[in-house]
């Protein structure tokens, strides 16, 4: 069994009354105590009588005026005070049951009763009003803390709502809805179904005009009209949704409202935070989940390629004469395997955002042999030109991504070209339109109109269709230029045959400390 | 025996069985004695108890990343390593590199470039290098005197450019990243700097190479770093 506690005591209705820790009383109630008060008074004063002097009772009559004050306001008091003056008068002072007055001194007597009972009525008084308002800002204060105590405890945007409008209900009897933005439509507004306040649809409309309206005004309240007022959510910049509050059943002044739309509003902000911190979460599991699944595949696929391609160049100097265009075969289709696994793997990164360009400062004609050196085989025997002047800038690129597109065009000139036909690789500058281009131009049959449209989709095939290849090639290299925030263009050139561009951004580097 | 023992030593640390039979089989043909590890751990207790000549190491290895295990080699060995990987991206072959590998080719690998690497790897550096003439094509390095000619003319260099000149001739044959060359000439605060390489990298050949376009000496591994090809 608990002990019972200080507070749960129960003391004398008179002396909770006394410290007001009953309810208020209305002015007539008021009148009634002080009338009953003088009575009980009266009632003393006769039992006292045969012992003491009538001055004595006059005394009783103050401590009950004084008393009295700490409780009831200033009307009643002084009624209470003249009731007093006159019973005593009547009842006490000689000669008995008249009002008369003779001497000087009973006169002054009656004055400094009403005097002290004034002055004491009011003092008291102003110290018993100061007491309520202290009492009141104490309760709001602690109602505002089991707000945010429990707003803090909330899990979701949805509890948030529920406690919010369960705890001003429960704490100030004030009945509310919370309308919040329609995550689909910020432009609509949702009412919490927890809502205390049936909002008519009349209601629901006005709060929407509150909400789309700009700007606070300021204190807070942004529209009343006869029946609601209504409160914005707003926290950190962030419209969240309107606070709409029955005016009848509400005594908070606006400013208590407002510091609970406040609490409500940067619950629902920390919610929507910890939402999007969570949802990060799961997309960085989830893309290191995809990058590891991308590089295990990769490897599976590559370990057994690459041991066959080496396997075959071994073989191509140990096996007799006649069979070595068979070991030659291997080798090509392994690469070409190769090639294949490569682009797909590519187009995969690419999908899925695992692609970063890692910028560093390159060399042109690096990258350009980088790009030669990996189409050694497809170019063998073809008629290549180089234009690259000399004393080239240096271009800030990822040197794999932008070798590679290189070397995707050159590829792509190689397998859709008569043999017959000239590659020509140039590079340049383009100081006024700060662009770097990489150009892989061909003497070949050129693109048809049609062509250039789809050019650059996925699995695009040219026609007619030669075997081998996905069409991903120009895709990705496309891919790659736009992820160093550059471009690749496809045109025919004036005297026939096409050229791919690749635009890279010009910047220039710091220089070069001097000796 | 004696013959037996004559034979460099390689360890190699791949994960996957075909390409260490692979290997041991192109080695083994080719003069070596091979030691195989399958996984980073085992690799590092083989180093430590058989001390191999040189180590072809994979970057993807079950239990430790491979770099990982090169970092923990280079706390004590300076034991040449090769690394032989699947990936092909720069930043990883920088990294190897920077980490203390001396060289990095990827698979699919030709067997003779394999065979060569390995052979610059395990050549004896003579102790008094600086004093050699170093010579390449119709370039001639003497190290002593300080003097660069091409065809018999003597070249001009600034005191800058023949110290990259001279970092890339005593390493020659082996990449050298951007990051060593950036720490060696400008220090250590430096190391960011990729371009300063790059444009002193370009007044070399236009003062070397024939063609500086296509460089045939002071070639670019890609983009981690160069290496001096005088053979």
């Amino acid at each position: 069994m608990s002990r019972p506690t200080e507070s749960s005591r129960p003391s004398p209705l008179f002396l909770r009354w006394l410290k007001g820790e009953t309810d208020a009383l209305t002015p007539a109630q008021e009148y009634l105590v002080a009338a009953l008060a003088v009575a009980v008074v009266t009632g003393c004063g006769f039992i006292i009588r045969p012992w003491s002097d009538y001055w004595a009772v006059a005394v009783l009559y103050l401590f009950m005026i004084v008393l009295l004050s700490l409780r009831i306001g200033q009307g009643p008091i002084l009624g209470a005070a003249a009731l007093a003056a006159l019973t005593w008068d009547f009842l006490f002072f000689p000669p008995l049951f008249t009002f008369m007055l003779d001497r000087f001194e009973d006169w002054m007597m009656f004055g400094l009763f009403f005097a002290i009972a004034l002055v004491t009525g009011r003092f008291t008084g102003r110290i018993r009003l100061a007491e309520r308002s202290e009492r009141q800002r104490a309760r709001r204060a602690t109602a505002l803390y089991e707000l945010t105590r429990t707003l803090a405890s909330a899990q979701s945007a949805d509890e948030v709502l529920r406690h919010a409008t369960e705890q001003v209900q429960a704490q100030f009897g004030t009945r509310l809805a919370l309308l919040t933005a329609d995550p689909a439509d910020p432009d609509r507004l949702v009412l919490h179904p927890a809502a205390t306040y049936a909002i008519s649809a009349a209601g629901q409309e006005a709060a929407l005009a509150a909400f789309r309206a700009d700007g606070g005004s300021g204190a807070g309240t942004w529209a009343t009209d006869s029946a609601r007022r209504f409160f914005p959510l707003e926290a950190a910049g962030r419209r969240f949704g309107v606070m709409a509050v029955e005016t009848d059943s509400t005594a908070s002044p606006a400013d208590v409202l407002d510091g609970f739309a406040a609490q409500i509003a940067l619950a629902l902000e920390h919610e929507r935070l910890r939402a999007v911190s969570e949802a990060a979460r799961v997309q960085a599991a989830s893309d290191q989940l995809h990058r590891s699944l991308l590089d295990s595949v990769s490897h599976e696929l590559k370990t057994p390629l690459a041991v066959i391609a080496s396997a075959a160049e071994s073989l191509q100097t140990t096996v007799p004469a006649p069979d070595r265009p068979l070991v030659g075969e291997i080798h090509v289709a392994a690469q070409r395997l190769r090639r294949l696994v490569d682009n797909l793997l590519d187009t995969t990164r690419l999908d899925s955002g695992g692609l970063d360009a890692q910028l560093d400062w390159c060399d042109l004609s690096d990258l350009i042999n980088a790009a030669l050196k990996t189409t050694q085989d497809i170019r063998h025997g073809r008629r290549l030109h180089l234009q690259i002047p000399t004393g080239l800038p240096l271009v800030r690129c990822d040197f794999d991504l932008i070798q590679q597109a290189l070397a995707n065009l050159i590829h792509n000139a190689c397998r859709h070209t008569p043999f017959a036909a000239e590659i020509t690789v140039s590079a340049g500058v383009d100081e006024a339109a700060r662009r770097v281009w990489l150009a892989v131009a061909d003497t070949g049959p050129g693109l048809r109109e049609d062509q250039l449209a789809r050019l650059f989709e996925r699995f695009f095939r040219g026609e007619p269709r030669r075997p081998g290849g996905l069409g991903l090639g120009l895709s990705i290299a496309r891919g790659f230029a736009e992820a160093h925030g550059g471009a690749l263009r496809a045109e025919n050139q004036r005297g026939g045959g096409a050229r791919f561009v690749i635009l890279l951004p010009f910047e220039t580097h710091d220089n070069v400390p001097a000796e | 025996m004696s013959e037996a023992a004559a034979q460099p030593e390689v360890l190699v640390i791949d994960d996957e069985e075909q390409i260490r039979r692979l290997l041991r089989g192109a080695l083994t043909a080719a003069g070596y004695s091979v030691r195989e590890a399958g996984d980073g751990s085992t690799g590092l207790r083989e180093v430590a108890y058989q001390r191999p000549d040189a180590i072809i190491l994979d970057l993807g290895l079950p239990d430790l990343p491979g770099l990982e295990v090169l970092r923990r080699l280079r706390e004590w060995s300076q034991v040449p390593v090769l690394i032989l990987s699947l990936r092909a991206h720069e930043k990883e072959k920088i990294a190897a590199l920077d980490a203390g590998a001396n060289d990095y080719m990827t698979k699919p690998f030709g067997w003779g470039e394999l065979l060569a690497r390995l052979r610059v790897l395990l050549r004896r550096e003579p102790a008094t290098a600086a004093a050699n003439v170093v010579r390449f094509g119709p370039v001639s390095v003497d190290m002593a005197r300080r003097v660069v000619t091409r065809d018999g003319r003597e070249l001009k260099f600034t005191a800058r450019e023949y110290a990259l000149l001279r970092l890339l001739v005593t390493h020659r044959n082996k990449v050298i990243t951007h990051r060593q060359i950036l720490r060696e000439l400008w220090g250590p605060g430096a190391e960011a700097q990729t371009h300063y390489v790059r444009v002193y990298m370009a007044r070399l050949r236009q003062k070397i190479e024939e063609a500086p376009n296509q460089p045939r000496f002071l070639i670019t591994e890609s983009g981690s770093g160069y290496r001096l090809d005088t053979d």
